[in-house]
């Protein structure tokens, strides 16, 4: 097969569009989780300040004209964390630390903050996340106010964020190489069709031109119906030609056989021995032009018949048997000696009855030709069960030293044909024969003399 | 001794005034001196060692005498270190450590909430290693404060004050024993003044925190004319004496080292609940040679170190409570609680109930 010129793969590209996808969407995924993750640790952290806070600003009283804040144990024990995070805190009145940490303090845009406020800070080098809480007192005549910060460090919440984080890693890798997998099947799957299509045309015989019946979908219908349109005109323009050969050879047969009588006649009639001599020369030319002709005629109709004409069964004996009858008197007229046999119980073949007996007759009139006078053919026909073998012998000059299978071509002849009629075109159109009723044609030097030709086919059990 | 840790700054001080150079720097370091002074020093001690090649400054509130052995054995395995010890009181020494003028590399102390509030302060620097990642979770706080003992809060009875009376197992035993008995008990019962003592007040506020019945306890003891102790030690002299028959919330470890000496009592570890409190170690922020100082802090938690805290000092090791056994053991932790118990406002209000309690006003 003639490999064609490649241009990326589909499945390559298709399996890495999916492993771009994963990839895209599992990073996509892990930051999203990370992001909510964070957001409900720093959410799940504001709501246990604000509680502090509270439960600090209910515990905000006056007694005459003095504020009275107490600071309640379980303010502190809420903010324990599995973490250890540190606190720091502040309660303003009226912008006058009362207790903690007197130089810890809110932004000023907190200042007239309502409700509990969180925020992140830095304090003393931590980074804190912390809420402010405005309230107010009424001491004496006059409101007070009363800001209470609470800051904590954050890394409980890092900590939850980052057992989210795990997770998410293990999420992503997982739809990623989910994704991958999906991404190398999808490819597969997507491609099948075009192998069926190609094997459907690679597992085709070399003149097996009928057109793609197998259905496809309607990605690839546009490249078999052009795939079939292809093989139609193929088709039609190797019947043109052959069907020119055979009209060529008609028209000129028939002419050379006119020539061939008038010849014959004006040789019968003059004396003169030397228009006798050309005479000859010229019924020997017209003779091989005449098999020339029916050669070409032959090799047309095997070639147009082998993919159009429905085979039948017939016994490949009697076959052989009539060839062998018809040849008779030809070699009988060289006085070669011509002896058939078979063994085996059954030579039934399934074929074209016309394009057998020519394959036969050609390659026996092949033997006769290329033996000398006072010689022996052997034909033999074996059948072992799978194939049905004709195998001819002769004593003739054989092969020479061309490789047998140079011998198929058409117009070839072997460097022993000197002097001997011949088209060249015999072993073709037994070759092409053979060739498509599934059978084999060898062609061997003999070991002290001549040629061995075996022709097999499959055999009919 | 005092002297001694400071003489060789001021003498630097003094040369470089002598030689005229930088007079603002030299007043800007006897300011500096002025305020490393701003603690109390009780006593200072040196263990050269011969082959001196670093030294570990210890900042202690034990007594010199239960932590010799310690620093001796922790000198044999670490023979190129010279170690410093200061003593000083647990208030003094959370104010060394915060102002951090002068540095040491390792402060103990059994303040817990002290400690405490050193370490969320971040004046504690991070410590991990093999060793003290193996201690209990309970024992210390994130990896800069480490406890190293385990030691029982209880109460000391006197044989004879108790004489022909059922020893009572639980504090509501020991309220119901007082009430029904004022006349045995009146002047005879002795607690911490928590107004001054940082142990008394810490304990007072844990146990508090634990039970309702510690104000009842208050309540039924203001009314036995209770006496005030600045310290465990004349509390268990007072036993001793039969001045008092009851002395509540002593340290089990100082209580047993003391009655094997004298007798005369009984400890009673309350079966409702018996804190425990730790002895811990934390590395200063400012600490010259923080490696030397985790090489101590894990001595002081390693196995080895542990069993010599067992065997050669009053002190129960960490491995005398059992986290896993029920029982009314129940250890104080580390953790941001113990702040409040330094915050101004809780404890003017803690100790105004108590004095209330107590009928001190």
């Amino acid at each position: 097969m003639v490999r064609a010129p490649q241009a990326g793969s589909i499945q390559r590209r298709l399996a890495l569009s999916h492993l771009l996808l994963g990839a895209l969407a599992s990073i996509c995924l892990f930051l999203a989780i990370r992001f909510v993750a964070f957001q409900t640790a720093e959410a799940t952290q504001d709501n246990l300040l604000r509680a502090a806070a509270n439960t600090i600003a209910e515990q905000i009283g006056s007694s005459g004209d003095q504020v009275i804040v107490k600071l309640p144990h379980s303010a502190f024990a809420i903010l324990e964390t599995a973490a250890q995070d540190r606190i720091f805190y502040n309660v303003r009145v009226n912008g006058q630390s009362i207790t903690g940490y007197e130089d810890f303090l809110p932004p000023d845009a907190t200042r007239r903050v309502r409700d509990p406020y969180s925020f992140s800070l830095g304090y003393r080098g931590f980074d804190l996340r912390a809420v402010v809480l405005n309230s107010s007192a009424p001491a004496g005549s006059e409101l007070q106010e009363v800001t209470i910060l609470i800051g904590q460090t954050q890394d409980a919440q890092q900590a939850v964020a980052d057992r989210f984080a795990a997770w998410a890693i293990l999420i992503s890798a997982g739809i990623f190489l989910g994704l991958a997998g999906l991404g190398a099947i999808t490819a597969q799957q997507a491609l099948r069709p075009l192998r069926d299509v190609t094997g459907a045309v690679e597992r085709r015989g070399p003149n097996d031109l009928r057109p793609l019946r197998q259905p496809t979908p309607v990605e690839l219908t546009p490249l078999t119906s052009a795939l079939n349109d292809f093989i139609r005109r193929l088709r039609h323009s190797l019947r043109r030609s052959e069907t020119f050969i055979a009209e060529a050879a008609h028209h000129i047969r028939t002419p050379l056989s006119t020539v061939k009588t008038e010849t014959e006649i004006a040789l019968r009639r003059t004396e003169c021995d030397d228009t006798r001599r050309a005479l000859r020369k010229v019924l020997f030319s017209v003779e091989e032009s005449a098999r020339s002709a029916s050669q070409l005629l032959a090799y047309a109709t095997v070639t147009q018949r082998s993919d159009s004409t429905p085979l039948e069964r017939m016994d490949l004996k009697t076959k052989v048997q009539e060839a062998y009858d018809a040849l008779f008197p030809t070699a009988d007229l060289k006085d070669i000696e011509m002896h058939f046999t078979a063994q085996g119980p059954c030579f039934d073949i399934q074929g074209d009855v016309l394009m057998i007996e020519i394959s036969l007759r050609n390659l026996i009139d092949n033997a006769i030709k290329y033996s000398d006078p006072d010689s022996r053919i052997d034909l033999n026909l074996q059948c072992d069960g799978d194939s049905v073998v004709l195998t001819i012998r002769d004593q003739g000059r054989g092969l020479g030293d061309v490789s047998p299978k140079q011998l198929f071509g058409r117009f070839k002849r072997g460097p022993e044909t000197a002097g001997i009629v011949g088209t060249g075109m015999g072993l073709s159109i037994v070759n092409e024969v053979a060739r498509s009723h599934g059978g084999q044609l060898y062609l061997s030097n003999n070991e002290e003399r001549g040629t061995c030709a075996e022709l097999s086919f499959p055999c009919l059990s | 001794m005092c002297r001694a840790v400071l003489s060789l700054p001021v003498l630097r001080s003094l040369c470089l005034s002598l030689l005229g150079l930088l007079p603002l720097q030299t007043q800007a370091q006897a300011q500096t001196q002025a305020q490393a002074q701003a603690f109390e020093i009780e006593a200072h001690v040196r263990f050269d060692s011969a082959m001196e090649q670093a030294e570990l400054r210890l900042l202690s509130v034990t007594d010199l005498s239960a932590f010799e052995q310690l620093i001796r054995d922790y000198q044999m395995r670490n023979p190129t270190v010279s170690v410093d010890y200061t003593q000083v009181s647990s208030r003094e020494l959370y104010k060394a450590v915060a102002a951090q003028e002068v540095a040491f590399d390792v402060a103990i102390s059994f303040a817990m909430d002290l400690q405490m509030k050193l370490a969320n302060d971040g004046l504690a620097q991070d410590h991990q290693s093999r060793t003290s990642r193996a201690a209990p979770a309970w024992s210390r706080w994130r990896h800069e404060v480490f406890g190293f003992t385990a030691e029982p809060i209880v109460a000391v009875t006197s044989e004879r004050g108790f004489e022909g009376l059922p020893l009572p197992r639980t504090r509501q035993e020991l309220i119901a024993l007082m009430r029904d008995h004022p006349d045995r008990f009146s002047g005879k019962v002795g607690i911490y003044d928590i107004r001054t003592v940082g142990t008394g007040y810490l304990l007072g506020t844990q146990d508090a925190n634990r039970s309702e019945a510690y104000w009842r306890l208050a309540e039924v003891m203001g009314a036995l004319d209770p006496q005030l102790y600045c310290c465990s030690s004349e509390m268990l002299d007072d036993i001793g004496t039969g001045e008092l028959h009851l002395a509540y919330n002593v340290l089990e470890s100082y209580a047993k080292s003391r009655l094997d000496q004298q007798g005369g009592g009984q400890i009673l570890r309350l079966q409702d609940f018996t804190h425990v409190v730790m002895r811990s170690a934390l590395i200063p922020a400012n600490a010259q040679s923080p490696e030397l100082a985790g090489s101590f802090v894990d001595y002081l938690l390693s196995a080895e170190g542990q069993s010599k805290i067992a065997s050669e000092t009053a002190f129960p090791p960490l491995s005398s409570y059992d986290a896993a056994s029920g029982g009314p053991l129940r250890p104080i932790r580390f953790g941001v609680t113990l702040l409040a118990n330094l915050d101004r406002l809780m404890r003017d209000r803690f100790i105004a109930a108590w004095e209330g309690a107590l009928r001190l006003n």
